[in-house]
């Protein structure tokens, strides 16, 4: 379940570094100097042509394909690597290999078939074994090291990916994307701690607006006072800095507003983060959207990171649309296979759907990277119980408990009313779950949690034939209207037709309204949040003469 | 002003010169009115013998927007790429295209117009160069190819000993010679000397940050970085430039294509706008390792793949500061007399496997 997880914060994501080159917090501190441009010798590149056309060896095909850097022979290099890709045994490999690239007749064999479940990804090996052969190159490659530590973690192994991440550090101390990356790595073994210490005390977080951003969001996930705050505040307020250098800090800032309960200020600040949003930033507004009650699909400008499979996760479970859940989680999860949160929405939405031992399977690949997530336990115990496993049911849902407490005690009440169910001893689950639903009045979000322990409730008892099924359903239901969520309603709408996704597009507020000055025949954007449930577009009437 | 159409280099063909040499057809089409690539090119022979002829007049000059600039900077290229030929030939520099003489022309067209003088420099020619000896896949053996990078690591050692920076090596430059009586060895020499540099010594190309073929240019060029010593700025280029030839060798391809391929888009010339910093090194050294295990690594042949491989990442290193041999870089050094060294042990030992596996 969803609910299972920790509170989203907007501390560094850990993507592979292919992806988080193309984002604007890997570039360096001195992003605004010039572009260095050389014109293109035409004449030369004329030249390379006609020797080639004159005498096509693999050569003279070479000569020409350096060419391929310029911008201003893309167009013929293309043209005549389509005709050299129709001349067999004269391109080598690598230049055919090139060639399909440039003209986008290539297969992409980057293997994207992840939805393969064993316990030890496939793919996470295969990438291991391609890491290896590059730091065998050049051992002292930093970013290679990350790639190298990530997929290490995914594979279990904690502390080499750690010493991976120390020598990156060490090859390249004031990298911000790796000075990210470490920290990012510690909240995920629990020192949240010194992950804020690392970023914190680092001298390059006091110039540098995504170090700031990270120290903010991690001082609440160590619930440390954040060093950063009041500065970060007032650049985020003045906007001292490129927008899209300011979207996470502003964000981050927003977040602590959010949880002091100024929603005004929150709201102002979000508005600000999400004008040049990276993919953190909207999965975080989507996650807080509720709360802000903003409409954040409004601006195109965000389309790019909008893309990012965890927003298009959080979306789709929004829109309670299982299939594209399913696939941007998997997406998710290529993209960070150690994190258990793709993976807790993939056991959720498996268990969902009634396939119990491919939700056992991926929450035991998600234990693999992450043996200490009270959330995969409890999700996994849960299959084990509905794939008749009882006893390894029980097992595994004490171990959440004893992982955590206070925090797992409702689950595992639960998961064990779901045994007792399924062993046709209905009093002792009734006991059992409705133990589960007092203890959930004194969490965060006391009703949405007892709703969503009533659906799962309501589900085993017609699973199991429970003869007060239908009483059970009926008090779902009742508790589902009164503080409705998205794992709820899942779970409800394989007992019953009435549950639709939640209309919350009315009662929100823009990010921009657009304005018609009919005075002038003009339109102009105002860039502020609206009223609730205002239009995109408002007239702004003649003045009377 | 009046309008040039034809020079009087462009009538050299039949003209026999002094020290003998007949002068052929012409073989390339006039280049281009920018100075260091002004020249008419013919075919000369003597006998047997065969020489490449690049004659250079100052006519054209004069239809240049600024005609005093153009034949200042035509007569520097000229006698600038003339004096280092000389230099080289006087001191033996065996790897590196043979000037074998400089003469001044007055064709008797020119009616004794001392303004129609073409100054012709009679070079070694060879019979190709690396581009046509690529003819097609598999048409070389690995042992050629390492031959090749011997010959022209050789021919830069030779250069540098001599405070010569060569910032032009490329297929084009790179001349198959007839070595009569060599058995082995791919007899591969080193051309076109229009654009080096000079250690203590004042040239045309000093100022610019990258004399040579821009497509071919080395990353710290790219992104238009300087580096304060000599070793670093001009020695390491050539090494990297080294290290793209063996690319080019076993891949088809020039390092900085398949780099700024590998390179993310942000990253890329034209697009980024940072400085050329550790965080872009970072990113570099990232491509580079992948350009090496995806296009090179699968070429080479397994006796010989660690160490070339090796070779190639300390060659190519995209950091100038970083590049060269370890043991030669603690010194100060770019240790490009190592290299030629490495690649004579690898080649023989490679070729002797060849003919194993032939047997």
């Amino acid at each position: 379940m969803k609910q299972l997880l920790p509170p989203r914060r907007l501390i560094p994501r850990w993507r592979r570094v292919s992806s988080t080159l193309e984002q604007p917090e890997a570039m360096g501190a001195n992003s605004d100097g010039q572009v260095v441009q050389t014109a293109t010798d035409m004449e030369a590149f004329e030249r390379s042509v006609m020797e080639w056309e004159a005498s096509p060896t693999a050569g003279h095909l070479g000569d020409v394909l350096a060419f391929s850097i310029a911008s201003d022979c893309a167009d013929a290099v293309s043209e005549i690597a389509r005709k050299a890709l129709r001349m067999p045994g004269v391109p080598t490999p690598p230049q055919v290999r090139l060639m399909k690239s440039l003209t986008d007749s290539g297969v992409d064999d980057s293997g994207d078939s992840i939805s393969t479940l064993g316990i030890c990804n496939p793919h996470v090996q295969q990438q291991v074994r391609e890491v290896r052969q590059l730091l065998r190159l050049n051992p002292a490659n930093p970013l290679v090291l990350l790639d190298f530590a990530q997929l290490q973690l995914a594979s279990g192994k904690p502390k080499r990916a750690e010493r991976a991440l120390l020598s990156s550090l060490n090859l390249s101390p004031n990298n911000r994307t790796i000075l990210r990356t470490l920290a990012r790595f510690y909240v995920h073994m629990g020192r949240a701690d010194q992950a804020h210490s690392l970023i914190a005390k680092h001298e390059r977080t006091k110039v540098d607006t995504w170090l700031m951003a990270s120290e903010i969001a991690l001082s609440q996930t160590a619930e440390v006072n954040s060093r950063f705050l009041s500065k970060g505040w007032k650049i985020a307020r003045d906007r001292t800095g490129r927008l899209q250098d300011i979207a996470e800090l502003a964000g981050a800032v927003g977040g602590v507003e959010l949880i002091n309960g100024k929603d005004k200020q929150a709201r102002e600040l979000y508005r600000i983060a999400l004008l040049q949003p990276n993919d953190n930033v909207i999965a975080q507004a989507i996650n807080d959207q509720r709360r802000l009650g903003i409409d954040i699909r409004q601006p195109i400008e965000m389309h790019g990171a909008f893309e990012s499979p965890e927003a298009q996760v959080l979306l789709a479970w929004r829109g309670l649309d299982t299939i594209e859940a399913e696939r941007n989680a998997f997406r998710w999860h290529a993209e960070e296979p150690f994190s258990s949160r793709p993976i807790q929405f993939l056991a959720s939405l498996f268990g969902i759907a009634g396939r119990y031992e491919d939700g056992e399977k991926i929450a035991r690949r998600g234990l693999v990277a992450d043996p200490a997530s009270g959330s995969l336990y409890t999700s996994l115990a849960y299959c084990l119980a509905c794939v008749g496993k009882l006893e390894d049911a029980e097992v595994t849902a004490w171990k959440a408990m004893r992982l955590e407490p206070e925090k797992f005690e409702p689950h595992t009440s639960a998961t064990l009313g779901l045994i007792a169910m399924k062993r046709g001893e209905f009093e002792l689950a009734d006991s059992l779950y409705l133990r589960a639903v007092e203890l959930f009045t004194g969490r965060q979000h006391p009703r949405q949690a007892m709703a969503i322990c009533y659906a799962y409730y309501a589900r085993s008892a017609f699973d199991s034939g429970h003869p007060k099924a239908q009483e059970i359903l009926s008090k779902a239901l009742d508790l589902f209207k009164d503080a409705r969520s998205e794992d709820a309603a899942l779970v409800l709408r394989k007992l019953t037709e009435d549950i639709g996704a939640d209309p919350d597009e009315e009662g929100l507020r823009r990010l921009y309204q657009w304005i018609y000055d009919e005075e002038n025949n003009t339109v102009v954007r105002r860039d502020a949040l609206s009223a609730k449930g205002a239009p995109a577009l408002t007239i702004k009437p003649k003045r009377d003469q | 002003m009046s309008v040039v159409d034809k020079t009087p280099a462009d009538g050299l063909e039949g003209h026999v010169f002094a020290s003998g040499w007949v002068v052929g057809p012409r073989i390339v089409k006039k280049l281009g009115a920018s100075g260091a690539n002004f020249g008419v090119c013919y075919m000369a022979t003597r006998g047997d013998e065969r020489a490449f002829v690049k004659a250079v007049d100052f006519r054209l000059a004069f239809t240049a927007p600024n005609f005093l600039a153009a034949i200042t900077e035509l007569a520097s290229h000229a006698t600038w790429e003339k004096d280092v030929m000389e230099y080289c030939q006087q001191h033996g520099l065996s790897k590196v295209v043979r000037l074998i003489s400089h003469e001044e022309v007055l064709l008797p067209s020119a009616n004794g117009d001392p303004f129609q003088k073409i100054s012709c420099l009679i070079m070694e020619v060879g019979d190709g160069d690396l581009r046509g000896a690529l003819s097609a896949v598999g048409a070389r053996p690995a042992s050629w190819m390492i031959y090749v990078l011997r010959d022209i690591g050789l021919a830069l050692d030779q250069l540098h000993r001599k405070g010569i920076a060569h910032l032009d090596v490329k297929p084009s430059n790179v001349i198959e010679v007839s070595a009569p009586g060599v058995a082995i060895g791919a007899s591969m020499k080193l051309g076109d000397l229009g654009r080096v540099v000079r250690k203590g010594l004042d040239g045309p190309f000093d100022a610019i940050t990258w004399p040579g073929d821009p497509m071919y240019r080395p990353p710290e060029k790219l992104y238009g970085f300087r580096c304060q010593q000599w070793v670093d700025e001009r020695e390491a280029a050539d090494a990297f430039l080294l290290g793209s030839l063996l690319m080019f060798l076993f891949t088809g391809l020039p390092m900085p294509t398949l780099m700024h391929h590998q390179t993310p888009e942000p990253y890329r010339t034209g697009v980024y706008r940072g400085q050329f910093d550790q965080a872009l090194i970072d990113v570099l050294v990232r491509a580079q390792s992948e350009v090496l295990a995806t296009f090179l690594a699968p070429t080479l042949p397994a006796g010989c793949k660690s160490e070339v491989l090796a070779i190639a990442a300390e060659l190519t290193h995209p950091d100038p500061r970083q590049r060269g041999d370890k043991r030669a870089r603690q010194q100060g050094l770019i240790g490009i007399d190592r290299y030629h060294q490495r690649f004579l042990r690898i080649a023989r030992r490679q070729e002797y496997a060849e003919r194993a596996a032939r047997r």
